[in-house]
């Protein structure tokens, strides 16, 4: 490490961060200004930042922490400026580990200017964090973002007299159609400049005797550091005994009066009470109070658009809120399942079909064969694969589910599951995880972040493999095609494959609460935790931005995967199935010792051993399996023993399978074990770096597995006993 | 000479643990707080062990110098001695209040185990992270690093009259399900209620907004001061949770019972004094409501609503 975390405060000179900066091809060194982007969560203010920067930026981490840094630059008139984006907080006060980021950039890194990005629909709210950097700071400006949003709503905020009472610039900006952001640029660099010396507002009267009694304090830090000019600010921060701070202002003095201006902290704070800190919060959202009512001067009478309180009443109503919600996963569903059939055909095709073999016939041309069959056979076949199944569905159940979450849906899924899972001693944020769990396990826990709790936190991380993720549906809509459907009449069979997966979804969420609440009652004993949810009024989401943004997202992920997890596995596969011990190869070996204990799952060795290869990665289930087959049953198919392939048809399929000894049960076994077996790789990769602790990776491997063991047993068993 | 003794000791007398020393020296602090006399049988059953190893333990302090053998008194070094131990009890119990799991009946249990092995780092970073606090979460005041103490006030619940307007300085953890079932009516160090009638074995209050009935065991507990006219105020006050679809209400406060995390979450949202609010969603399920205030919808868990006090419009 380059620097001492601890005492890290300064990232504007930074040698670490220069470095990746010069790496991107940007050099922020020679910049003119540097300018702090803050505000509110859901203001917008990632659109702002994209606005002013366009794509000439880059993430990475602040030092020492795991919360991202964006960075970036624009210039104007010929001056560089360098625009850092912190944390999305709604208050400097706490301790949280977002807020003491933003407050420490804007306190000891000095930006020239701090822009303050508001949501002009919500000013009351957003107010708290603006009073708050204006006491420390003059130099502001506040950018009051989603005008056409407030234009909508019918909500009018008087700019002008905004910046009067506030003392800074106040731009009104609607990024998305880049309104306001030139007349933006300019207020900035005319506060950079000095050509505007903003005089900020400060919050009066916290209590009648505030000021008089802090007086003590803030005249000894003026003395100390008559460079300062937000005494009042740093008085108030050594009332709430902040030692940072405290070191701040006998930086490069010496170290006398220290006690004693700690003492006459402490004895104010015996004065004030132990609630001093809720006196302060007090104070600022009543200021803000009285700010707003001056300056909003229409405003909707429910503080909501009509619009969206009567949506808002169905969907979260008696009759119809669980129905909507049923019918928007059973869409979304129905829209991956069908819209990513025709390109994960295509991408076979054009991947193994026709490359497949290119590459092959020349791979034998310049290396030995068993090299070009590891090579070729082994890692190229495997990733091939996994791109074809898995890029379609996640390119469009990803852009959908953020669609929804721009829309605003997902915290309305959270608020009328919440009292179920609060049953289940869980979270009502993990409706949002387990959502996302059904696009990709992986991303889903690291998305657990959202839950405070640590307890909560852990249990929608177990519990997440619950969620049926996108690399387990063509698993399970194959064995519904081929082996469920012919059970139905011709014209419904399309229809009973996509409801036989919506079925195994909702089995996967019963067994998810079922779960948490075992985990509550037992291992992850505690108390449930305090829930709070904002739910922000409906948006419409910006459809093409969303699209291109998270199909970007998503495919170098996939991609990216690909090449990490599944490819070894694919070199261990074909090894596997080619280095013979003694008449047979290793994986038939396998297959004979797992056929015992898999009979009573009602599964078969095949299957066993197929899911312990395809550990790194659910889609190439059904390939290994087929490869499985053939080599146990010395059936001519495909591209001959040892390599995995998938047929032209399902009939094809199906006469393989049956070959391979598969009935009905085993089919509905295998669709059971598909959802309740443990994570793949790359989800148990995340769990272990999201929680530091190789027991609760274990736990999350373990809990899925034994249900699937549990229930397949049971379900054979029950089977055998009736019907054979 | 400091080992020497020890390796004697180790041949020729028992050695009592680190943790009974400093008990015994916690409880004689507290005996003689409370002006009774010394008695040794108190004090061993007051550290759950028998004679032979409390007198143990009384020599070794007297060796140490933190006790007086001839007089029966703790020294000067030995109450300081005893006041930094109370203090890293009474700072982990607040800690515990705020930031655990922990049912309220067993903070000082796990307390007692903890004060033992807290070091002085992790005393400061504990007495940072919750703001320096002044008392813990019984009322009992927590000693600062150089050993101030706030004086205690307070009279017991049962002296007092009907139509007597009181607030809570203290309560008493033991008997530990009492204290639970006063902790969970929301009553704690300064809540204000109003006595409605007196019986013989029980008490009838008014406490924000809602009429309750507590028999002895509870409310022997309760240590109260007479209202002052700020606290008078708190009477007007009634629970969120009783708010009605349809109804507009002022928030006047949040409840001292709500503590930490939550409580800031809560002042962060804008569950502020002065805030209208009035209900704007019901889930399917009942729980949680949303609730409109400050133009913005936010959820809360009926068990969360019950800290916010209001006065209706």
């Amino acid at each position: 490490m380059l620097f001492d975390k601890k005492s890290c405060t300064d990232c504007a000179s930074c040698p670490s961060s220069s470095v990746r900066i010069k790496r991107m091809g940007l050099s922020y060194n020679d910049s003119d200004y540097t300018i702090a982007l803050a505000g509110n969560p859901n203001t917008g203010k990632s659109t702002i930042f994209n606005a002013l920067t366009g794509l000439k930026q880059h993430t990475g981490n602040w030092p020492g922490k795991t919360v991202e840094r964006a960075e970036g630059a624009f210039s104007t008139d010929n001056k560089l400026f360098k625009l850092v984006d912190l944390p999305g907080t709604y208050s400097l006060l706490s301790t949280s580990e977002d807020e003491q980021i933003a407050r420490d950039f804007i306190l000891f890194s000095k930006p020239d200017v701090t822009v303050v990005v508001a949501d002009m629909t919500r000013i009351e709210r957003n107010l708290n964090l603006i009073l708050q950097i204006l006491e420390i700071s003059d130099k502001v400006v506040i950018c009051a973002n989603l005008a056409d949003e407030a234009r909508r709503n019918g909500i009018k905020v008087d700019i002008k007299a905004l910046s009067e009472l506030l003392g800074v610039p106040v731009i009104a900006t609607s990024a998305r159609s880049s309104e306001g952001v030139a007349e933006l640029i300019s207020s900035i660099k005319a506060v950079a400049e000095g050509k505007i010396r903003p005089k900020a507002y400060r919050v009066e009267s916290i209590r009648a005797d505030f000021d008089d009694k802090i007086d003590i304090i803030k005249k000894d830090i003026e003395q100390l550091r008559p460079d300062i000019d937000n005494s009042r600010w740093l008085s108030i921060r050594l009332l709430e005994k902040d030692e940072q701070v405290l070191d701040f202002i006998f930086q490069g003095h010496n170290e006398d009066c220290k006690q004693d201006l700690v003492d006459k902290a402490d004895a104010l704070r015996m004065d004030f009470g132990d609630n001093i800190h809720d006196q302060i919060s007090e104070a600022l959202y009543e200021a803000a109070a009285r700010i707003s009512e001056k300056v909003i001067v229409k405003k909707n009478k429910s503080g909501r658009a009509l619009f969206d309180v009567q949506l808002d009443k169905i969907v979260t109503s008696k009759r119809w809120g669980f129905l909507i919600m049923l019918a928007m996963l059973s869409i979304v569903l129905w829209i991956t399942i069908v819209g990513s059939n025709y390109p994960s055909d295509m991408l076979s095709e054009f991947l193994v079909s026709k490359l497949h073999p290119i590459i092959k016939g020349f791979a034998l041309s310049i290396m030995p064969s068993y090299l070009a069959g590891m090579l070729v056979d082994g890692i190229y076949l495997t990733t091939a694969w996994v791109v074809s199944v898995m890029l379609p569905p996640m390119a469009i159940f990803f852009p959908l589910f953020t669609l929804l979450e721009d829309f605003g849906f997902l915290p309305r899924v959270a608020f009328n599951l919440d009292e179920l899972f609060r049953r289940s001693g869980a979270h009502g944020k993990q409706a949002l995880t387990m959502t996302m769990g059904f696009g990709c396990n992986a991303a889903a826990v690291i998305n657990t972040r959202i839950i405070d709790s640590p307890r909560e936190r852990l249990i929608a991380i177990i519990t997440n493999n619950f969620s049926l993720c996108n690399g387990r549906w063509p698993t399970q809509i194959l064995l519904a095609t081929i082996f469920i459907a012919p059970l139905f009449p011709t014209y419904f069979q399309g229809t009973v494959s996509v409801l036989a997966v919506i079925l195994i979804a909702l089995l996967g969420i019963v067994f998810m609460f079922l779960s948490s609440w075992l985990l509550s009652r037992t291992i992850l004993k505690g108390e449930a935790s305090s829930f709070s949810l904002e739910l922000p009024p409906y948006r419409p989401p910006q459809f093409w931005q969303t699209l291109y943004k998270s199909l970007i997202n998503r495919t170098l992920v996939v991609l990216w995967r690909a090449v990490v997890f599944a490819a070894p596995a694919g070199l261990l596969i074909w090894l596997s199935g080619n280095i013979n011990i003694g008449a047979q190869s290793i994986a038939q070996h396998l297959v004979s010792m797992l056929d015992y204990p898999a009979w009573f799952m009602g599964l078969n060795g095949v299957i066993l051993l197929a899911y312990i290869l395809a550990i790194p990665a659910n889609e190439i289930v059904i390939p290994t399996i087929l490869m499985l087959i053939v080599m146990t049953t010395g059936v001519n198919a495909g591209d001959g023993a040892g390599v995995m392939f998938d047929t032209a048809n399902d009939a094809d399929t199906l006469s393989l399978l049956h070959l391979g000894g598969w009935t009905v049960l085993t089919a509905v076994n295998l669709m059971i074990f598909s959802l309740l077996h443990n994570p793949c790789s790359t989800t148990l990769y995340n769990i272990y770096k999201e929680t530091n602790s190789v027991k609760w990776t274990a736990v999350s491997a373990l809990l899925p597995l034994a249900f699937g063991i549990i229930v397949t047993i049971l379900i054979t068993f029950v089977y055998r006993l009736f019907f054979v | 000479m400091k080992i020497f003794d020890n390796i004697k000791g180790l041949f020729f007398k028992a050695h009592s643990s680190v943790e009974l020393k400093e008990d015994c020296l916690k409880y004689l602090y507290y005996i003689e707080e409370n002006r009774e006399t010394f008695d040794i049988e108190k004090l061993a059953k007051k550290c759950s062990v028998n004679i032979g190893s409390v007198s143990v333990a009384l020599d070794e302090l007297a060796e140490y110098k933190y006790w007086d053998a001839k007089q029966n008194v703790l020294t000067r070094e030995g109450r300081s001695y005893a006041i930094r131990i109370i203090r890293k009890h009474r700072l982990y119990e607040k800690y515990l209040s705020e930031n655990s799991g922990f049912s309220p009946e067993d903070w000082h249990a796990q307390a007692c185990k903890k004060e033992h092995y807290i070091s002085d780092e992790e005393e400061a970073h504990i007495d940072n992270k919750l703001g320096y606090p002044m008392y813990d979460p019984h009322g009992d005041p927590i000693p600062s690093k150089d050993s101030k103490l706030m004086p205690f006030i307070g009279r017991a619940l049962s002296k007092m009259k009907v139509n007597d307007v009181v607030r809570v300085t203290r309560l008493n953890d033991y008997p530990k399900a009492a204290f639970r079932q006063v902790y969970n009516l929301g009553i704690m160090p300064s809540s204000v209620f109003r006595i409605e009638d007196i019986n013989d074995n029980s008490m009838v209050i008014f406490f924000q907004g809602e009429i309750i009935y507590m028999p002895e065991e509870l409310y022997s507990l309760i240590w109260v001061v007479k209202a002052s006219e700020q606290d008078l105020e708190q009477m007007t006050y009634q629970r969120l949770s009783s708010l009605d679809f349809g109804q507009e209400a002022t928030i006047m406060a949040i409840s001292p019972a709500c503590k930490g995390v939550l409580r800031r979450r809560l002042l962060d949202l804008g569950f502020v004094r002065g805030t209208k609010i009035s209900i704007d969603l019901q889930s399917p399920m009942d729980n949680p409501i949303s609730y409109m205030l400050r133009g913005t919808s936010i959820a809360l868990r009926k068990e969360q609503a019950k800290y916010i006090l209001i006065r209706r419009d």
